[in-house]
């Protein structure tokens, strides 16, 4: 017996429902729960849903992703992991996952059961994952970069590719979102990045934002992240309109990684069309 | 007004659309069809209208009650908040001040939609519907749908409490719906009615086409804009 406590936050609440006739199909097979594959914009997760004391059918039929990984219109979407809080899913607490690296880097995935048939998704009892969102400049710079995750205890490793830009990527003053579904490290997770070189680089900007925690115990927090940015490059603070050009439209700025002195901005506020300066 | 135990049938455009404080009581509409084709929207009376995708129960305030109505076999979608600033409506002094996207809806219990033909039983797209928080749908039924049972989009806060969503192509899509709940609803991909009917060959055989409820991966669409300290030169 699992004792959940709910308590109403962003994203999808499904409980104390029941599903049924979702078994009867001997061609395609349907599911009770799936994630959608329309408009997720930027191809990732960004939403943590609450799925609690339902009741389903067949054992092996209860979620999928498989058409927001295999088919989303805005790009195939990465790090799905999805919690069952109480076990009412699975029969055992634990995390339903995406078969993505930087995720099963990170996990003893001999623990996890066969992904199930069309779900793409499979089942790791007593895991405990947190979102988060790790943003970055958006700027044409950064097309191409990885983030790699390290945890510094284990020494497991992965990647992260920063994907497709739904929104007008020449605003990039926006972020792009690159995603993480982490356990509690060994040590700590350092996060760096690559450029399209394989090179050690910095764009523009990261900032960590983590999703609600979930139910299990043990979750990640924000002080067990830290980054690791390479050397500054001096000459970086003589080229703050670095890869922009105004008159091709290209909107945005940077953040100097040690505040080198300022960043601009074009045509943010009040839509204007003129360059401001901010000084850091 | 109460409207009390109606039966309409056969409508084109849309049906039973008023504006605050209204009840509808036990109506039924049903076999509602479209004025000029759907894809045809210069055949409409005014530009901007949508009397090409015509629901039976046309919701364009929130503050009314709808309790125990029917929505059946409509061309396109049953019951449909379209909520939006449309004119000549919009300029009178009642509606000062008010947006019918955010406004706060009334009793919403008992409802019916079902065998209806396009994209949803119920739905909320557009323009979608930012509700208060603990807005609830009580014992709503959607079933027998082309499309989806419901079909949330742009919307917050909608809870779904009771109720009964089957046979539909697609029992609920949250398509940018935060914080949606759904709480002790009955969800059937294919019930032995439809099973029945499909083994008499009066209905498609819709395997692989019958998802239960949808979750929506990007409810924020991760738009962020990043502010500092301004000095203008």
């Amino acid at each position: 017996m699992f004792i959940y406590h709910i308590i109403q936050q962003a994203g999808t609440t499904i409980k104390n429902s029941k599903f049924s006739g979702f078994d009867v199909c001997t061609g395609g097979k349907n599911f009770p729960v799936w994630y959608e594959n329309d408009q997720v914009r930027n191809a990732v997760v960004d939403a943590t849903h609450t799925i609690v004391n339902n009741t389903y059918g067949a054992a092996d039929n209860r979620i999928s992703a498989c058409k927001s990984i295999n088919s989303s219109p805005d790009g195939d979407v990465r790090i799905i992991a999805q919690e069952d809080p109480d076990g009412s899913m699975a029969g055992e607490p634990g995390f339903y996952i995406q078969n993505h690296e930087a995720i099963t880097n990170f996990i003893d995935v001999s623990t996890c059961q066969a992904e199930e048939e069309g779900s793409c998704l499979r089942f790791c009892p007593g895991l405990c994952l947190r979102l988060g969102i790790v943003g970055v400049s958006q700027a044409l710079t950064t097309r191409g970069y990885n983030m790699i995750i390290t945890d510094t205890g284990s020494g497991a490793s992965g990647t992260v590719a920063r994907g497709p830009i739904w929104f007008d990527e020449l605003q990039n003053h926006l972020s792009a979102p690159m995603p993480f579904q982490l356990p509690d490290p060994v040590g700590k997770y350092q996060i760096s990045f690559t450029d399209t070189n394989g090179d050690p680089a910095w764009p523009g900007y990261a900032k960590v934002n983590l999703e609600r925690a979930p139910t299990c115990t043990g979750a990640l927090v924000e002080s067990e992240i830290e980054f690791v940015r390479p050397q500054s490059d001096d000459i970086r603070c003589d080229d703050l309109f670095h890869e922009d050009d105004y008159a091709q439209g290209i909107h945005g700025w940077q953040e100097s990684p040690r505040s080198c002195c300022f960043v601009v901005c074009y045509g943010v506020f009040n839509m204007k069309t003129r360059p401001y300066v901010y000084f850091i | 007004m109460l409207l009390l135990t109606s039966c309409v049938s056969f409508i084109l455009v849309h049906l039973l659309f008023l504006e605050w404080d209204n009840v509808f009581y036990r109506n039924l509409g049903a076999y509602t069809r479209p004025p000029v084709a759907w894809n045809n929207p210069a055949g409409l009376i005014r530009s901007g209208e949508t009397d090409h995708f015509p629901s039976t129960f046309w919701i364009t305030n929130p503050p009314n009650d709808f309790i125990d109505n029917v929505a059946a076999g409509s061309r396109s979608t049953g019951i449909w908040f379209e909520l939006k600033l449309r004119a000549p409506s919009s300029t009178l002094d009642i509606n000062q001040g008010s947006n019918p996207k955010t406004n706060p809806l009334g009793r919403f219990e008992g409802n019916v939609a079902h065998s209806n033909n396009f994209r949803a039983g119920i739905t909320t797209y557009q323009t979608g519907y930012r509700a208060p928080p603990d807005t609830t749908w009580t014992n709503i039924k959607s079933y027998k749908n082309n499309g989806s049972g419901l079909f949330q989009h742009g919307t917050n806060n909608i809870i779904m409490k009771g109720g009964l969503l089957a046979d539909n192509a697609e029992a609920a899509r949250n398509f940018h719906h935060d914080r949606a709940v759904y709480d002790g609803v009955e969800v059937i991909g294919r019930s032995e009615h439809a099973q029945s009917m499909i083994d008499q060959g009066r209905l498609n055989d819709g395997c692989g086409k019958a998802g239960g409820i949808s979750l929506q991966p990007n409810e924020g669409m991760w738009v962020s804009i990043s502010f500092h300290l301004e000095v203008l030169i």
